[in-house]
């Protein structure tokens, strides 16, 4: 089960805060993955991904992450082949970015959480924060 | 295969009682009195058995005919998929439309018979399909190590099963041979590759054969994962990830070296000591990120010790609570084994695993493999004198 709910915040640029709430797995990484697709596809451009509700990502959610995270830099996922072909060279950036050129970031994430995100090499790539106020500001 | 119906046969405008159902309504279920069948005027309704389809009839067929010719309950559910507009027909008004009009009855056989032969042609290629399967289950299997290595001083064992017909976790053993003198490497893998399913199962077979050519005398175990996952990300056609442990253990001294593409921490259990340490781990999975490099770790493996490698099907198995079989669960079942022989301390994994996960159905492929180091060299040394 996952609920999910938007808030929009300014920090020095519009910023779409997606608070989740529950388990992000198999079961619904998909939903993110569309739901981060009509959020850009709204406009939206600089995305904080509210993880203090998850109790669980397993290696599905990861790949939620991973796609979203790839939306917010402007790929479309919607044909797997270029889909992934973009993947690929958006990866290699991602690694080069800097923090604050990022423009999907996550927040408080339960140890849990944080663990597989350790594990799995994710928070070397993706930038994560404990307060909110200041992932917002973050966003440039 | 075209659907017969009984549209235009211009017979029913003396049968009474048109009944709407809505979307979603259930008309029959199992067990009910079949004291009537219906035509369907408009609308489309489905029947299914537990949770298979059976079939979907649309305008101008007939259903719920079979149970109540036969005079028995309902075997089935028949649920209404769109708003639809029934006209129930019972046994009287059945037996009077034989009798009236000898050409419904024929029509009434004739439905029967298209829908016994669409049912039919289903299931064939149900058959079919489940076959094609077992055939997979086969080859995925016969990629797996047929036996464990035959390696003095060294015991090993493994547990593998799928959630479904294939899976995609796999493991593997790589032994490296002295031109003369028997391996003095053995490279342990074991590998979840993201899903489940088929199409796991056939990127499980990709990278299993990877694995296997990037490893080689005079390579480290995070060069092997670096090199694999370039090869992965330069082929890739679909958005699949895969998490690797891979673990070079050198059978002279008990040295491993490991690293880790996003896999879970090895165990070690600590003859000396009971205690279990989770071996650190960092590293990247397979697929998601190019151009990233494998820290390695080491560990060492003292006489009695036993490392275990598993997968996430196993720390991530649910109890009907829906609360995690969870690492230090694990860590506990493996203290509690400890001093058996390895294979035994398998078993005693995946038995405590499913006393905890009950009557809840295997959701992820799991995956066990341990290696274990014999204790009998210190005994014999010490009894030397």
């Amino acid at each position: 089960m996952l609920n999910m709910t938007i808030d929009i915040l300014d920090g020095h640029v519009p910023v779409t805060v997606l608070r989740l709430e529950g388990e992000l797995d198999a079961s619904n990484y998909e939903q993110l993955i569309s739901r981060a697709e009509a959020l850009y596809a709204e406009g939206a451009r600089n995305l904080l991904l509210d993880l203090e509700k998850v109790d669980f990502v397993s290696s599905s959610g990861l790949i939620g992450l991973h796609s979203s995270a790839l939306i917010m830099r402007g790929e479309t996922l919607a044909d797997p082949e270029e889909g992934w072909a973009a993947f690929r060279a958006v990866s290699r950036d991602m690694l080069k970015s800097k923090s604050q050129e990022a423009h999907f970031k996550l927040l408080k994430p339960q140890p849990i959480v944080r663990k597989v995100l350790d594990t799995s090499g994710f928070s070397d790539i993706m930038p994560i924060y404990e307060d909110e106020q200041t992932a917002v500001d973050s966003f440039e | 295969m075209k659907k017969i119906s009984l549209h235009g046969f211009g017979l029913f405008s003396d049968v009474e009682g048109r009944q709407e159902v809505a979307a979603g309504e259930v008309i029959f279920k199992p067990g009910d009195y079949a004291d009537k069948m219906y035509l369907i005027i408009e609308g489309e309704l489905r029947l299914t058995r537990g949770e298979n389809e059976i079939d979907v009839m649309e305008a101008g067929e007939l259903v719920g005919e079979m149970g109540m010719v036969e005079n028995r309950p309902r075997n089935g559910t028949l649920t209404a998929v769109t708003d639809s507009v029934l006209l129930p027909i019972d046994r009287l008004q059945f037996a009077a439309l034989v009798r009236q009009h000898p050409g419904f009855a024929t029509r009434v056989m004739a439905i029967i018979s298209a829908r016994l032969s669409r049912r039919t042609e289903s299931e064939v290629m149900r058959q079919s399909f489940q076959r094609e399967l077992s055939i997979g289950r086969k080859m995925q299997r016969s990629l797996l190590p047929q036996k464990m290595p035959q390696i003095p001083g060294w015991d090993f064992a493994a547990y593998y099963d799928t959630a479904w017909q294939v899976g995609g976790d796999f493991y593997d053993f790589i032994p490296l041979d002295e031109e003369d003198s028997g391996p003095s490497q053995i490279w342990m893998v074991i590998a979840d590759v993201t899903g489940k399913g088929v199409p796991a199962a056939l990127y499980m077979a990709v990278a299993r054969t990877l694995i296997r050519a990037e490893t080689g005398k005079g390579k480290s175990p995070g060069q092997v994962l670096h090199r694999v996952n370039e090869l992965i990300l330069s082929d890739n056609r679909s958005p699949l990830f895969l998490s690797v442990l891979l673990a070079m253990l050198d059978v002279q001294t008990g040295a491993i070296t490991y690293a880790s593409a996003g896999h879970n921490p090895p165990l070690c259990y600590r003859r000396s000591t009971g205690e279990v340490e989770e071996l650190p781990v960092h590293g990247y999975l397979l697929g998601a990120f190019a151009g990233v490099f494998f820290s390695e770790e080491h560990a060492f493996l003292e006489p009695g010790d036993t490392l275990i490698l598993y997968t996430d099907g196993v720390s991530e198995a649910r109890d009907e609570q829906g609360s995690f079989f969870g690492i230090e669960r694990l860590k506990s079942a493996v203290a509690a084994a400890g001093e058996c022989p390895v294979e035994q301390m398998v078993q005693a994994l995946v038995t405590a695993v499913s006393e905890f996960t009950g009557a809840i159905p295997q959701a992820d492929d799991m995956t066990i493999v341990a290696v274990q180091r014999a204790q009998a060299w210190t005994n014999l040394g010490d009894n030397a004198y």
